[in-house]
């Protein structure tokens, strides 16, 4: 006969299931909701609101203050009710990912329906990104999950949270009624949220080395209070420049100057700890003011130096250069500073527009991204399409210039047009009629031209023959790369003319593929200049499984089991030109599987590829 | 040396220093003072003797961080073995342990539980406890169905 155990024994019981954010926390979860409905002891052990404050902070790490602290209010702080509260949002967000992961017709509607919950779904969010966001290599007879295509876009999600973030923040600190209060060090650190970094990372990593520093100088039994007779403001900045130096921000070595990872925090407060002028300050000034030194960027020629200004009226102010710390740190006001504007041709009666403090972080993001687009950027950088956003959402915010609107849309995503330009950066143009109307049309014509596209189905037909398909891998006949195919289309009159197409065996008359490169880029190829490599080498696979966009084309790789004997390739309706002796002699066949979103634009694809592998 | 009794008026021996694993028994042994008086118990002997020497639970260790993270690691070997038993003698081992205010083995039965229970339905935890569905019928389910929604498989 089991005995009946009392509530104490059954709350020990739920107790001991695990809280995490994993598979494990959630199977944890289920089984106490599943214990509430066996009968009412248990709903009561259940219920206990201890039991779900450890699995909500387990799960729950992010959250809109505003939001979080109504839903504490509107359930009495119990933690079982706003843990509830959580998971039917989570529960919203996941409706609008699996739409947006299954089809392309309405997926930017549910785009911003989740962006506009903002840091109310980062976990959700981050929890579904979780996975691995490379493509896997399947066997031919096996279907791909999801899994990869849904990394993709919960990340990108993130990011365009994180971004419409950044640009309402920067927003609030650039207008004149600013309600910012010390805003440059935040306004600096948020450039990373255009890389999908939650606001949080820079933060923790900025108090964390200035908690590091003011430990550091408590041991050197530094005064830290201007009232200390012994205080000396000057030999403190040069000790805050010497921990830098012993925590590894230094200057960076000349050759690397214009590695572009120098100029955002999430590198050079982690990987990229010596880098540049102005990342050295922007670290500089966030120790200096958790010490409570008035310390300010300035926006000096050559190289951007820190403002001290005086407790004392009778003290002049000084300069501190970081960056040429080894040489000089202590720049003065009265002697070195016009001597170094003389070098630079600058008269003592325009120093002041170079020496003032900046009290708003908007000339300091300016200077870096105009000296972002001023660096050779790779494009084929994994995060270029990032590091180019920034720059163009900045210059639009600071200069509104109309211009920089079509240079921002030629970069855009049609999910930066649903979420952060629509939503944060079109809002903030208030007042720049003209810019503010551009951006809106523009952005609007993106999302219209991305809703028609969304429609269109691609078929074969007698007129139109298409001999390959998306998916499969190709070397270029002219240009020496290697690249997989993620659509077809006739082309336009412009692009034909500029490729040189009419010199082609058919000339226009053949069918043009949009293509994915080795190198990540994305190229518009004619069908006679494609050679297919239907069996890549593994190095190669692995290659193309790591660029970062192809989940959203595709969910994963197929490949046959064996190699197939040599000259047996080929064949079939599709495979006219396809000679099988060209082909690496190990070699098994493989192609990419397509993801919901080109199965829809292009049924017949799949079952064209997947006859030419079983061949 | 304290002597303990059985339900079934078994005596055993065993040193203080060991038995006063039992919250209840040291509390006991405190109201009794040093007295022959023998102390009725189920059976725990061999377990406490086993856990001779480890620190005792301080006793607000129910809200501590490290309490936690001891929660979720895993059984010990010997605890594994010691609670490898039919699940009656399970279930007597945990209200043993509850009443006896024994922390650690109360935790060690209850993790066995709860992995037992993980990934059942409310039917089959049911079973497993020997219990009956005494929810009055309609209202109240229809609160706790509208309430887990969230909870419910895609």
């Amino acid at each position: 006969m089991i005995p009946p155990l009392p509530l104490d024994c059954l709350i020990c019981i739920l107790k001991q299931l695990p809280c995490s954010r994993d598979s494990d926390g959630e199977e944890s979860v289920k089984t106490i909701v599943r214990c509430s409905a066996a009968n009412a002891l248990f709903q009561e052990a259940a219920a206990l609101p201890i039991l779900w404050q450890r699995h909500y902070q387990a799960r729950y790490l992010y959250a809109n203050d505003t939001e979080e602290v109504q839903r504490k209010a509107d359930t009495g702080g119990n933690w079982r009710l706003v843990y509830f509260a959580r998971r039917r949002i989570d529960k919203q967000v996941l409706m609008h990912l699996d739409a947006i992961v299954s089809q392309r017709v309405g997926r930017y509607m549910h785009a911003k329906s989740v962006a506009q919950y903002l840091f109310d779904v980062w976990d959700v969010l981050e929890i579904e990104s979780a996975g691995s966001e490379h493509l896997r290599i399947y066997e031919n007879d096996m279907v791909p999950s999801l899994s990869a295509t849904r990394v993709y876009w919960a990340s990108a999600l993130l990011s365009s949270i994180s971004r419409m973030y950044a640009v309402e923040f920067w927003g609030r600190c650039l207008r004149s009624d600013s309600s910012v209060p010390d805003s440059y060090v935040p306004a600096f650190s948020a450039q990373s949220s255009f890389f999908g970094k939650h606001p949080d990372l820079m933060h923790t990593l900025l108090t964390d080395l200035n908690s590091r520093c003011r430990d550091h100088l408590i041991r050197l039994k530094f005064p830290l209070s201007p009232d200390d007779p012994t205080y000396d403001l000057k030999k403190l900045c040069v000790l805050i420049c010497e921990f830098m130096a012993s925590e590894g921000h230094g200057p960076v070595q000349p050759h690397n100057f214009h590695d572009i990872h120098n100029h955002f925090p999430h590198f050079y407060l982690t990987s990229h700890k010596r880098s540049i002028p102005i990342s050295l300050v922007h670290i500089f000034v966030s120790i200096a003011r958790s010490l409570k030194v008035n310390a300010l960027p300035v926006n000096f020629p050559v190289r951007v130096l820190v403002h001290i200004s005086t407790p004392k009226a009778e003290d002049d102010d000084f300069y501190v250069d970081i960056y040429g710390a080894s040489s000089k740190v202590i720049v003065s006001l009265r002697e070195d500073i016009p001597a170094l504007l003389a070098r630079q041709g600058i008269v003592p009666n325009d120093m002041m527009r170079y020496i003032s403090p900046e009290t708003n972080a908007g000339p300091m993001l300016l200077r870096s991204v105009r000296n972002v687009t001023m660096s050779p950027i790779n494009t084929s950088l994994s995060f270029f399409q990032p590091v180019v956003l920034l720059a163009y959402t900045v210059s639009l915010l600071m200069t509104r210039d109309e211009r920089v609107v079509l240079q921002l849309l030629d970069h855009a995503e049609p999910l930066d047009c649903a979420t952060f330009i629509s939503e944060s950066l079109i809002p903030c143009l208030e007042g720049a009629d003209e810019t503010q109307d551009a951006l809106s049309k523009a952005c609007l014509h993106v999302l219209d031209d991305e809703a028609l596209d969304a429609k269109v189905i691609r078929l074969r037909s007698a007129e139109n023959i298409v001999q390959y398909f998306v998916g499969m891998l190709f070397m270029h006949k002219r240009y020496p790369y290697k690249a997989v195919i993620i659509g077809w289309d006739v082309t336009t009159e412009e692009w034909i003319t500029e490729m040189r197409v009419d010199e082609l065996p058919r000339g226009r008359a053949q069918p043009f593929y949009s293509v994915v490169c080795d190198d990540s880029s994305r190229r518009y190829v004619a069908e006679d200049n494609i050679q297919p490599l239907l069996a890549p080498s593994d190095e190669f696979l692995a290659e193309m499984c790591r660029i970062i966009t192809l989940p959203k084309f595709f969910t994963g790789v197929l490949k046959t089991k064996e190699a197939l004997p040599l000259g047996s390739g080929g064949g079939g309706t599709v495979g006219d030109d396809i000679d099988a002796s060209k082909q690496p002699s190990s070699g098994a066949k493989a192609r990419f599987a397509l993801s919901p979103e080109l199965s829809a634009a292009y049924p017949e694809d799949e079952a064209i590829g997947e006859a030419l592998l079983i061949g | 040396m304290v002597t303990l009794v059985t339900s079934d008026n078994e005596k055993f021996n065993a040193e203080k220093e060991v038995v006063e694993r039992s919250v209840l028994i040291k509390n006991m042994l405190e109201d009794v003072g040093e007295s022959d008086q023998p102390i009725p118990l189920p059976m725990f002997l061999e377990y406490c003797e086993h856990h001779r020497g480890e620190p005792l639970p301080a006793p607000d260790a129910d809200t501590s961080q490290d309490d936690t993270r001891k929660r979720t690691t895993d059984i010990s070997e010997w605890d594994q073995k010691f609670i490898t038993v039919d699940q009656e003698m399970l279930f007597e081992i945990i209200l043993a342990a509850n009443y006896l205010d024994i922390k650690s083995l109360l935790d060690v039965g209850c993790k066995t539980v709860a992995n037992m229970i993980k990934g059942k339905t409310p039917e089959e935890i049911r079973k497993l406890f020997n219990i009956v569905n005494d929810f009055t019928p309609r209202r109240r389910c229809a609160q706790i169905k509208k309430e887990n929604e969230w909870a419910e498989d895609r």
